[in-house]
């Protein structure tokens, strides 16, 4: 399955230059996609490396994407502490589950409270990546990668060519 | 007069003319920590309100990060109790994306929108 992915952009972000250089390379390696479809992605990528930017900057994160299948996936894989991936699993066992029309509720919802309650993030990050991609998003634990109280992850976002789900 | 926030990798470029409160707001918003950039904002609002009668913003953003969301959301909740404020939210024609999260603040601040569709050329 593997020798079929067409890799569009593969990029490991280990300092603070990868993080602040990360948006003109993507840019760059998404330019021939269609202009919707390149926003959406962009989106996307800018709130999985900004949930390890939070979370865990000291720890290198892997981004790509790629084609396959007439779709195009990102899989973000980062170290996260056992407690972070928990609150991952709890939030997309939620927002897989719920409609866009419900989720762009949730999201405005958040925002309204992040403001009310005087917090920095609406924590809409994945909500975001649900509604733009129109998909589900996965997360899967990498074996053996245990270290201390964290473990690796990969995050996967599907995108369809068309923006709708199969 | 004129101020301006230079652009940088993850803020915008701002320009700001105190005189006739005119503010431009153009690039991407996407710092993890989007509070400076605001602070800066939001004190150039306050010189446009203070220097002239009227302020008007015009949004020509790429895209922004959630973070930025929730401050944009913050600042025109503020900009609600100065009736003298026009906002001009500029997006592409093919860009859904910008065009919708305009709607969506139009509707979550109560302020009135003036929706533009930027030049193809």
């Amino acid at each position: 399955m593997d020798c079929e992915n067409k890799i569009l952009l593969k990029i490991s972000l280990d300092s603070e230059d990868d993080y602040l250089n990360f948006r003109f390379v993507a840019e760059k390696a998404l330019v021939e996609l269609d202009f919707r479809l390149k926003k959406k992605l962009l989106i996307c990528l800018t709130e999985l490396i900004q949930n390890n930017i939070i979370h865990n900057q000291s720890s290198t994160c892997q981004i790509e994407v790629y084609s396959s299948d007439n779709q195009i996936f990102i899989k973000s894989k980062q170290r996260l502490s056992f407690e972070n991936i928990k609150n991952i699993e709890n939030k997309l066992s939620l927002i897989n589950r719920m409609s866009i029309p419900d989720l762009e509720a949730l999201k405005r919802i958040n925002i309204i409270k992040a403001v009310e309650e005087n917090r920095v993030s609406p924590g809409n990050g994945l909500i975001i990546c649900r509604i733009k991609s129109e998909n589900k998003i996965d997360l899967n634990i990498i074996n053996g990668t245990k270290k201390n109280n964290s473990e690796e992850i990969n995050i996967f976002v599907k995108t369809n060519f068309n923006g709708k789900d199969n | 007069m004129e101020k301006t926030i230079n652009a940088a990798a993850k803020t915008p470029e701002v320009i700001a003319n105190t005189i006739t409160g005119e503010i431009s707001i153009i690039g991407v918003i996407i710092p993890e920590n989007p509070i400076p950039f605001f602070i800066s904002l939001n004190e150039l609002i306050e010189q446009c309100k203070t220097d002239s009668n009227s302020l008007i913003i015009n949004f020509d953003l790429e895209y922004f990060n959630t973070g930025a969301a929730r401050y944009l959301y913050e600042m025109m909740k503020k900009l609600k109790d100065y009736p003298q404020t026009t906002i001009n939210w500029h997006y592409e024609l093919d860009d859904e994306d910008i065009y919708e999260s305009g709607i969506e603040f139009k509707e979550l601040s109560g302020l009135s929108f003036n929706f533009i569709v930027k030049d193809q050329f």
